[in-house]
């Protein structure tokens, strides 16, 4: 079996008296998407936050591609190739959309240390900026501030950005959430065909996203993972029916 | 854009203009006040780096400027008083050369401020301001308390710095030169404000999560900006000493922090051209109402108050009639 891309061993993180990310083991396989649900408050978001380094663990070990990154700031994970995208939109809002991908680009053809060239007629930033908005299909929409952008554009152009940052990872805190039916099977669509560039690892509420896409799926509750297998096995567990799925929604 | 590149023109053109209807009308004083506005304007467009483009509302900037002006005011006055600065290990002259001056004034205050930043940016907010002012301050009382350059007196600088092939005192020559660094500095921000770099400022300004999540570290970008920012100032205070043949403490002070502070405000936040209209209304109402009333600066907090409550855009904000920036 190949090497785990992303690996947490008995990652722990408390808050006073309460533990949200309690002993937890995950990895990501080269060319999966792991999907990890939960009900809200099972502690997703702080493991997402604790592998992108914005929150140290208290204690345990995150390995990206074999090296420990548990104190690693979240720039040099970025550079790294962990590329995330947030539950609520991270984007300069007074920036293009284009202009949005542009600075996820600079690091990665040149550096963001230049002085005096005009960015915004650089086409070692502007080409692989249009492309990552042409995948997600927001080509016509480049040059429109994000701040009128639709929830739906913006979800797709966090994805676009972390498309243009060419990672090995993608992190990714509900895509899906807020987006529409027809969004959602598109964005599907657009998932199923990252996952051949890069693993995802996927927090997501959408369950027909999640069967639909996830190789493996891991179940969290109260900061745990109570169990991770296929869609089947997940289906059929009886922890994960009552703990999360209840009667109606499997 | 168009309409702010024709604004920042006319910006421009008017200052020289004033200054040449002055000299025509043999109005040396008021050739001095154009000079003093294209001085701060310079200062305010290095603070407008800091604070406009990167969100950081530094009140401590007169200690650049202030630093740049006693890099004039010690290195000129070893010069003039024959003197060298240090003896050992190896000889240090003064010198009254003013590209030399510059050079020295841009790098003091770019030293200083890549220590008072790297510091200063690890906090954001109030803390931030409290923070500069608090570095600026210490600078202050220090050049208070120091005898050698004069200490609470100030240094005076008995013959204005030369420039080759120009006369200096000659007020239309000197303004001309500065007139020159300001065409410079403008030139240059403006291409700052326009590269990756100045993008990546801006974007850090908006959402620092979205640089971070990119793979930059905030912090440096910052910084970077910090000390381009000051050594900005530092130059204009290299050439306020230079204007004022005198540096003292006042460069140093808090209210200099905070005037620098009002021409960004007044001209535009984040507006290319906006310190130079800031300073320009800055010195016309220090000008004409300090002619008025003793305390016209009861007048400036009125226009103040005029800016921040109805024209958030400052001057520049106001004339192009435009909510975002350019």
């Amino acid at each position: 079996m190949a090497d785990p891309v992303l690996d947490l061993r008995q990652v722990t993180k408390s808050f006073g008296a309460l533990v949200a990310s309690d002993h937890v083991d995950l990895d990501l396989m080269p060319g999966e998407i792991h999907a990890l649900i939960g009900p809200n408050g099972a502690g997703k978001s702080t493991l997402i936050k604790q592998i992108a380094g914005e929150l140290r663990p208290s204690s345990g070990t995150i390995r990206f591609n074999g090296e420990d990154i548990t104190a690693a700031p979240p720039a040099r994970r970025a550079t790294m190739g962990l590329a995330r995208t947030f539950q609520v939109s991270a984007l300069a809002p007074e920036f293009s959309a284009l202009a949005n991908v542009m600075v996820a680009v600079a690091p990665r053809a040149g550096g963001v240390f230049r002085f005096f060239g005009r960015a915004l007629s650089d086409r070692a930033l502007t080409e692989p900026a249009m492309a990552a908005l042409q995948r997600v299909g927001l080509e016509n929409r480049a040059e429109v501030p994000v701040s009128e952008l639709s929830h739906g554009e913006r979800r797709q152009l966090e994805i676009a950005i972390a498309l243009a940052m060419k990672p090995k990872v993608f992190l990714m805190d509900e895509p899906m959430a807020g987006m529409g039916p027809d969004g959602s099977q598109r964005l599907t669509r657009l998932l199923a065909d990252m996952k051949a560039e890069a693993p995802i690892l996927l927090v997501e509420h959408d369950m027909d996203a999640v069967f639909a896409l996830a190789n493996r799926i891991s179940v969290m509750v109260y900061g745990r993972v109570v169990a991770t297998g296929t869609a089947d096995d997940i289906r059929a567990n009886p922890l994960v029916r009552e703990a999360y799925l209840g009667g109606d929604d499997a | 854009m168009r309409a702010e590149t024709l604004f920042n023109l006319v910006l421009v053109g008017g200052l020289l203009a004033v200054a040449l209807i002055a000299f025509g009308l043999e109005e040396t004083f008021t050739i001095t006040l154009v000079t003093k506005v294209a001085i701060f304007a310079i200062a305010g467009i290095g603070l407008n780096l800091a604070l406009g483009q990167g969100g950081l509302v530094s009140f401590g900037h007169a200690a650049f400027f202030g630093l740049g002006g006693y890099a004039v005011g010690i290195l000129s006055s070893h010069a003039q008083n024959y003197e060298p600065l240090m003896e050992w290990p190896f000889l240090v002259e003064g010198t009254t050369f003013m590209p030399v001056l510059w050079l020295v004034a841009v790098l003091v205050s770019g030293i200083a401020a890549l220590a008072i930043g790297a510091i200063s940016l690890r906090t954001a907010g109030v803390y931030f301001i409290m923070i500069t002012l608090a570095f600026a301050q210490m600078i202050y009382y220090f050049a208070i308390s120091w005898p050698a350059y004069g200490g609470e007196d100030g240094l005076s600088i008995y013959v204005r710095n030369g420039f080759p092939g120009l006369n200096t005192l000659d007020p239309l020559s000197f303004f001309l030169l500065v007139f020159a660094v300001l065409l410079l500095v403008v030139f240059l921000a403006a291409r700052l404000q326009a590269s990756r770099f100045g993008m990546t400022l801006e974007a850090a300004r908006q959402n620092a999560l979205r640089v971070t999540s990119a793979g930059i570290s905030p912090y440096r970008v910052r910084l970077v900006a910090f000390v381009i920012s000051a050594m900005i100032t530092g130059l204009a205070g290299a050439l306020y000493a230079d204007l004022n043949r005198f540096v003292s403490p006042a460069m140093l002070s808090w209210q200099t922090s905070g005037e620098i502070m009002v021409f960004v405000i007044l001209g535009g936040v984040g507006r290319l051209a906006g310190p130079i209209a800031g300073a320009a209304l800055f010195v016309m109402l220090e000008h004409f109402l300090g002619g008025l009333a003793e305390h016209w600066q009861f007048f400036l907090g009125l226009a103040l108050l005029g800016v921040v409550l109805f024209a958030r855009g400052g001057l520049a904000g106001f004339v192009l009639k435009e909510r975002g920036r350019g």
